[in-house]
């Protein structure tokens, strides 16, 4: 049943999940095919996941494979894990999410029909929210589909081979950061220097640009793909905490690198992209507490990057430009504490969409955009 | 891929066996990607179909099969839905695109282990085929779709050990007048899956002999004796022993309309909701009228939410009334919300605002269900004096338990429903205790939230002369509140 020389792993970093552990571990031992092994890094549970894990392993001992560490946070458990990888592919999976039962069949399906095996591969994600119990589309389905299956064809065809040098291959970086969608060449990693950023939250983002931007081939597979469940806590509880401040420091190390090693332009506007999207719905989410420490770190980091790349950002990557573009005035500014309150900002919106209305900017915007673009 | 087959694969080590019922208007293609998307062993295809009509669904797969492109499974026939083979063992029983819904129930004699459909409302109710299903399966997933509107989900694992959907709670003291019409209402729904807890707070009076009566009859009705101690003492009670998935709270002063429980508990299951609510009647006692009470029933919530802004909503715009919904356990236990059992009365107003804020989804059924009596001597409305005080108390609560989440947008809503609170007692209360009540009033408006942000947001969401009250609170001007009282 098992095969003698598996060609993936998959991490699985687990803390506190004690509810929804035996769901994930399920999930990996009834895969249809079976040519995969699975490290779980117990980051310092304090509940009985560690318990749970355990068993898991002394059961199956040729599939789980268990190690333990002290607390170090997500970011750290993933390189724990990575380190111990023996296979060609590398994939990740978070503990309270659960694979389809087809996920190792089909992704070896989809390599089979490459000649070159990838060194990046995306696959296609669930939403299953807890609350409703509806499985929802993953955000970036149709995006993920223009970009690998340009035209069309069914569930049988093959992806496009695509990297960030071809044609719109650009968008590779507005894809989803999870590293869990994702499939990775374990010899491409060990070259790049891939790791996870230790001790902050989206320990993502880094690693997402830092491996797209090396990748030589990278493709899709929308058949299958791992379950994201969400909305599992109160929603009050879930909300804004200290964590949110991360994005800053995570997102300066990203430019960071970069620029030091003297990325493209167009690739830095990706950067801000997903910069400016994390923070407006940081500020959204973050609660009373944090809110000034999250916008003062905001300020001062939107002033450290240089005018040449907001401008390709305010111009290029949003469909709000007008909007945007003031809110990065105002929090450029020192009058960006105004932000604080979710009225003034609910109330500011409100104004551009008026303005907007009044004066029928959109046919204007939509003149100069086509314009732009050809 | 659509749910049923994620629900397949999410169940694979226990499902390789399934009956799968369709309409005629069932597709081809359907077929095909349940078939691709799953690995049953076994799949027999029924319903209302004539054998041409089965034979066109199938052909095409056994095409795609031959060439080589496709895996069917081993056992992949058609049979009639009069003459189905029951599959050896457990087995899943699906339906989609049916004509009727009512075509499927025919085959729950076949007693599948799984049921997993997709069904059209309109027709039978997804919690009608649970009610039919929850006796031998294990595991019950419909979904509802609806026209211009989302799906709804009905979500069902059998718990082995507990078969108890809805535990409700009667805290019961001095009430043995009121409680035969309550309890003969309240059972009039002949479901076993409901128990009904009496918790009797060291009554004086006969009540207890009352209940003890109709449980003789009536298994579900279950008796507990606690020492006095108050109205949240006595819910708590009731709650920490309740079984329930849902529970639900009634005062056995009152009575209900008989389908009440069924509809709430209906609305709840058919889409995993936190929160269902309903509407209610005031039955004056004295002179026997009743009215049907104004509240926020309609749009988008007798739908269902899930969106946080429109439940938050709730915490101010919602009438305080406890005994009008149930709530799902889990929820109550995951915020740890529980009864301040030192606060004597208005339990339900900390209650209140702790689920709303809580909640992920509500849904609320448009209609009245529940009979509130009132101009009853000695009830919590009448009081008029320092008893109002213990408003105080409860927000206290509410800092930390809802405000001490730091959500901007909770806080707000807590704060509006304080000015409420504050204005219906300022109006109701005694010359003489005005003054000290607007002191802690002062006092507790202040801890949540900035003085010129509050009266902007007040007259936004609760008029100007709620605005105005707060405004007279703050700067301690008495005319002003004296004045809004003559106006009430």
């Amino acid at each position: 049943m098992y095969s003698e020389k598996p060609f993936l792993t998959v991490v699985v970093p687990v803390y506190n999940v004690e509810k929804y552990l035996a769901e994930c571990l399920d999930s990996l031992i009834n895969q249809t095919v079976m040519d995969h092994k699975v490290i779980v890094v117990n980051d310092g549970s304090k509940d009985s996941s560690g318990e749970i894990a355990k068993d898991y392993a002394n059961k199956h001992p040729e599939l789980i494979r268990y190690v333990e560490q002290v607390n170090k946070g997500l970011g750290a458990a993933r390189n724990t894990g990575m380190a111990l990888v023996d296979t060609e592919y590398v994939t990740f999976l978070d503990s309270d999410d659960w694979w389809d039962c087809m996920f190792v069949e089909k992704v070896k399906q989809e390599f089979a029909r490459h000649e070159e095996n990838p060194d990046i591969a995306f696959t296609l994600p669930w939403i299953f929210n807890d609350a409703t119990r509806r499985t929802e589309e993953w955000h970036d389905k149709y995006q993920m589909e223009l970009l690998f299956y340009p035209n069309g064809g069914d569930e049988n065809s093959p992806s496009a081979v695509t990297n960030i040098r071809e044609k719109h291959g650009m968008n590779l970086y507005s894809l989803e950061a999870s590293s869990c969608r994702r499939i990775y060449r374990m010899s491409f990693l060990k070259k790049i220097g891939f790791s996870f950023a230790e001790g902050v939250k989206w320990e993502d983002v880094r690693p997402h640009f830092h491996a797209i931007h090396n990748a030589k081939s990278c493709i899709g597979i929308r058949s299958t793909g791992f379950f994201y469940r969400i909305n599992t806590g109160g929603q009050i509880t879930s909300g804004g905490g200290v964590s949110r401040l991360d994005i800053i420091p995570v997102f300066r190390e990203t430019l960071q690198m970069a620029v030091d090693e003297g990325w493209d332009t167009e690739e830095i506007g990706y950067i801000i992209k997903m910069f400016w999207s994390f923070t407006l719905w940081s500020i959204e989410m973050t609660n009373e507490e944090y809110i000034l420490p999250l916008l003062t770190g905001v300020h001062e980091f939107i002033k450290t990057i240089p005018e040449k790349y907001i401008r390709l950002f305010t111009r290029k990557h949003t469909p709000y430009f007008l909007r945007d573009m003031v809110i990065i005035k105002v929090l450029q500014s020192p009058f960006y504490t105004v932000l604080k309150d979710y009225r003034v900002r609910a109330k500011g919106i409100g104004f551009f969409r008026r303005v907007k209305q009044a004066l029928k900017i959109n046919r204007i915007i939509d003149k100069i955009r086509r314009r732009r673009h050809g | 891929m659509v749910e049923m087959e994620l629900l397949l694969n999410r169940e694979y080590a226990n499902i390789r066996k399934a009956v799968l019922c369709v309409g005629s208007g069932y597709q081809p293609w359907r077929l095909k990607e349940l078939v691709e998307h799953t690995r049953l062993d076994t799949l027999i295809l029924t319903g209302n179909l004539s054998e041409k009509q089965a034979k066109k669904m199938m052909e095409p797969l056994e095409i795609f099969a031959r060439a080589g492109k496709l895996r069917l499974p081993s056992v992949f026939k058609f049979c009639p839905i009069d003459a189905v083979e029951c599959p050896e063992g457990e087995f899943a029983l699906l339906c989609e695109a049916l004509d009727e819904t009512g075509d499927i129930l025919p085959l729950f004699g076949l007693k599948p282990a799984y049921f997993f459909g997709k069904i059209v409302e309109g027709g039978l109710s997804a919690f009608y085929l649970w009610e039919q299903l929850r006796t031998f399966s294990k595991h019950v997933q419909i979904v509802t779709t609806r026209p211009e509107s989302e799906e709804q989900v009905l979500d069902w694992e059998k718990d082995p050990e507990n078969d108890i959907e809805l535990s409700v709670i009667f805290p019961m003291y001095n009430v043995a007048k009121y409680l035969d019409q309550c309890i003969r209402s309240v059972t009039a729904w002949k479901a076993d899956y409901i128990e009904f807890l009496f918790v009797n707070d060291g009554s004086p009076d006969n009540s207890r002999e009352i209940v003890l009566e109709y449980a003789k009859n009536d298994p579900r009705i279950k008796l507990l004796d606690k020492p006095n101690g108050g109205c949240a003492s006595a819910r708590q009670w009731g709650l920490d022993r309740a079984k329930g998935r849902y529970v639900g709270f009634i005062d056995p002063d009152d009575y209900v309309e008989e389908s009440m429980y069924r509809k709430l508990l209906r609305a709840a299951m058919v889409g995993s909701y936190d929160i269902s609510y309903g509407g209610y009647y005031e039955y004056y006692e004295n002179n026997g009228q009743i009215r049907a009470v104004d509240d926020v029933l309609g749009w988008p919530y007798n739908l269902g939410v899930t969106d946080p802004a429109k439940i938050q909503e709730l915490i101010t715009f919602c009438r305080v009334a406890i005994w009008r919904g149930i709530y799902k356990m889990s929820m109550l236990k995951q915020s740890k919300i529980h009864f301040y059992t030192e606060i004597r009365r208005f339990d339900d107003l900390p209650f209140k605002i702790e689920t709303f804020a809580a909640a992920r989804s509500v849904i609320a059924v448009n209609e009245p269900l529940y009979y509130y009596r009132l101009a009853r001597p000695g009830q919590d409305m009448a009081a008029d004096d320092e008893r109002l005080y213990v408003h105080f108390p409860i927000f206290a609560h509410l800092n930390e338990s809802v405000a001490g989440k730091k959500d901007p947008h909770v806080t707000d809503y807590l704060q509006m429903a304080k000015i409420q609170t504050h204005r219906f007692a300022v109006e109701k209360i005694q010359p003489q205790y005005l003054k000290e009540y607007v002191r802690q009033a002062r006092e507790d408006l202040a801890t949540t939230g900035e003085f010129r942000r509050t009266c902007g947001l007040a007259k936004e969401m609760l008029g100007k002369r709620s605005a105005l009250l707060y405004r007279g609170i703050m700067k301690n001007n008495m005319a002003l509140i004296k004045w809004l009282k003559r106006k009430a």
